[in-house]
């Protein structure tokens, strides 16, 4: 009783932000714009998002700022407030991992870090770290993954995506002990995204013939999917994939029943799908009025309408047919 | 000295005035955060949010009402204490806990209701009207409690 | 035209040398143009076809970048491209081509291009680094022809002047003048006969 009486305050004002969140009607009239002039003003309408794109240079780097820092600045803002720490956390630490991600990458290749990029930490010290330089103080699953970075530079110098797969676990992980201190749906949803992304990890790193040494580095102890289980995506034929995933209990992944095409393009259809079920597992909690549910509801929806405004601006800022686009959108949140 | 019933009745004006007043308290508080956070975005819906917010607050009012009921049956707002038995001091007890207990659980109840009804208007201002009276169903019942007590107390005899 | 020599036996066998020579140049060259020109067609047939690989492999390499680049953030994309784990070699030699010295690019590819994470990319970002670390070493060769084919025109070019000049100019001077002192020899010893005949006449 009490602990969904702390969410009363962000459930108020996700009440009111969602009148930002995106509608099929809008998507159909961005669909519909005849340039990247007319979509930013259908944009400038939206409620309590529409400000920002009014009389911005349109350019793909506004865009984007816009986007990101319209959706970061929700998701950090809502990490302060009473409760917030764990319904949002997801969100940051999807950032955190995308920051820890490039300040490696900086270092690996010798660059200054120039821009600044959503984070909650500052990416400095994880450059600082790297080239030895004092000792700065991490949380300790932090710094196990720093530790594990590291070794792993150590022995095989340059492998850039040893690197990521280390820091995409440590975004797994994280999310894996999230999920048992939201509890109730949202440790299921939770359980349920580290399933679909250890799924598209190996159907991808099998598309790249990956070896299991590399994709082990994916993988972190937990009682959803065994090693085993995941590293036999990458001997099996392609033939035997819709078998394999309907003995997981994951068949309905696949767009087209039954067949599975070692093709990207395929690959992204079953991310679009798995996204599409994500979002659509949030949407029966939408209505209620406490909980951390709508919360995380409401977050959710706004990543993937960052991810929809993303492809629908970036798609007309180059000319891309409707159609072309209208194959890559999201559902939304509400019909 | 005849305390020992006075104590009975006295508790049961006590319960009936603290008892709501906390659901009330616990009720206003849903609503209030829910209000702080529809105004963090809105700031324009003070007045609604304020209305609604208010809603729970009257079970505390009920409970108050049915003290002061207890006390002025027992006299003791001025004027020689009316003699209280044991008997008639549970009985007041037990006539006050109507309003205690529906007051305790119909404010937050209603608090809850108010918080989502805050969540409706933020979303559809043009649902006001309708918002406000959800929940007002749930004072129903905290006016059928008080109006419990008062008949209840009003059939003991002293 | 008629180079400007004293028409005597000494000259006529000097140019008659030069002409045998011209000739065996002539031939020589000649067929050295036909080499040149067959290798040149097959060069530009083969840079017929790579342009065509090229371009087909280029233009899905674009959609699947156009459509990859629809999903990342600036900061997805600055990660795509942070830290590459793909490694080009290229050694520059040269190499002779009927004569012509053509470069040759060596490339050797060490690691492959995917750098990036499996998890929060989407998938046709493999597409589209798949199509392009296809088409590198393919517009490596592309380069490769190309030079290839200016180097050999420019031959070609010079060949075809030399047998031009040969063939049109020196040959035909040669043989004209080869053609006039011969007569004119032949003038000098009939002038010498009918001198001798008109001393014998006389002496009679």
């Amino acid at each position: 009783m009490n602990g969904e009486r702390d969410y009363t305050y962000l459930v108020g004002r996700v009440r009111v932000l969602e009148r930002s969140l995106l509608t099929p009607r809008t998507l159909d009239a961005l669909l519909r714009a005849e340039d990247l002039d007319q979509a930013l003003r259908i944009m400038a309408e939206v409620p309590y998002l529409g400000e920002a794109f009014q009389g911005i240079v349109p350019s793909l780097q506004n865009i984007d700022k816009i986007l990101t820092e319209h959706f970061f600045g929700i998701v950090s803002d809502f990490t302060k407030q009473k409760g917030g720490a764990d319904v949002a956390g997801f969100f940051l630490l999807e950032f955190d991992a995308t920051a820890l991600k490039l300040a490696v990458k900086h270092f690996m290749a010798k660059k200054p870090l120039e821009k600044v990029y959503p984070a909650s930490f500052d990416m400095r010290k994880i450059v600082r770290f790297f080239s030895g330089e004092g000792s700065e103080y991490f949380p300790e699953d932090f710094a196990q993954t720093l530790r594990e970075i590291q070794e792993l530079l150590e022995t095989q110098p340059g492998n850039a995506q040893g690197v990521e797969f280390l820091c995409d676990r440590f975004f797994l992980k994280g999310t894996y002990s999230l999920a048992n201190r939201l509890g109730g749906p949202l440790r299921k949803w939770c359980h349920l995204y580290i399933i679909f992304a250890y799924l598209r990890g190996a159907l991808r790193a099998r598309y790249q013939e990956r070896k299991p040494d590399t994709l082990r580095l994916l993988y972190f102890d937990n009682s959803l999917l065994e090693e085993r289980e995941l590293l036999e995506f990458l001997v099996i034929s392609d033939e035997k994939i819709p078998e394999y995933l309907e003995h997981l209990g994951f068949a309905f992944v696949l767009p087209e029943t039954g067949i599975f095409r070692n093709d990207p393009y395929y690959l992204a259809e079953i991310e679009r799908k798995m996204d599409n079920y994500l979002l659509s597992s949030l949407r029966q909690y939408r209505w209620e009025a406490f909980g951390p549910e709508p919360v995380f509801g409401f977050l959710f929806a706004k990543s993937i309408d960052v991810k929809n405004l993303r492809i629908l601006l970036k798609g007309k800022y180059f000319g891309l047919e409707a159609d072309i686009l209208r194959k890559k959108l999201r559902e939304c949140y509400y019909e | 000295m005849l305390v020992d019933g006075l104590v009975f009745a006295l508790l049961g004006s006590a319960l009936a005035i603290g008892l709501a007043g906390i659901g009330s308290a616990i009720g206003v508080g849903i609503a209030g955060q829910a209000g702080a956070g529809v105004m963090t975005e809105d700031p324009g819906k003070f007045g609604q949010v304020l209305l609604l917010q208010a809603l729970p607050g009257t079970q505390g009012i009920y409970g108050l009402l049915a003290g002061f009921w207890v006390l002025i049956k027992l006299g003791l707002f001025g004027g020689t204490p009316a003699s209280v038995t044991v008997a008639q001091g549970m009985q007041i007890m037990f006539a006050c806990l109507p309003i205690a207990i529906v007051g305790l659980l119909s404010g937050i109840a209603q608090g809850k209701t108010a918080a989502a009804s805050i969540g409706l208007i933020a979303r559809r201002p043009e649902e006001t009207g309708k918002a406000i009276i959800l929940p007002a169903m749930v004072e129903t019942y905290a006016v059928l409690s008080l109006l419990a007590t008062i008949l209840l107390l009003n059939s003991i005899k002293l | 035209m008629r180079l400007n020599v004293n028409p005597n036996r000494m000259e006529l066998m000097k140019l008659r040398n030069r002409l045998a020579m011209a000739r065996r140049g002539h031939k020589l060259l000649k067929d050295k143009l036909d080499a040149l020109i067959q290798d040149f067609v097959r060069i530009v047939r083969e840079n017929a076809n790579l342009r065509r690989e090229i371009e087909r492999e280029i233009v899905k390499a674009f959609e699947a970048q156009n459509v990859a680049s629809l999903m990342l953030s600036e900061a997805d994309k600055d990660l795509v491209t942070l830290a590459s784990q793909q490694k080009l070699l290229l050694e520059v030699r040269t190499r002779y081509l009927t004569g012509v010295r053509v470069p040759h690019f060596e490339v050797k590819v060490e690691g492959d291009p995917y750098s990036y994470g499996v998890i929060r990319t989407p998938a046709e970002l493999d597409a589209a680094f798949r199509s392009f670390s296809r088409v590198l070493p393919l517009m490596i060769r592309l380069a490769e022809v190309e030079k290839t084919i200016e180097l050999l025109a420019v031959e070609i070019e010079k060949t075809r002047r030399r047998v031009n000049a040969l063939e049109y100019v020196l040959i035909p001077n040669l043989e004209e003048t080869i053609k006039y002192i011969q007569l004119k020899l032949e003038e000098l010893a009939r002038s010498a006969i009918t001198g001798i005949m008109r001393i014998k006449g006389s002496m009679r």
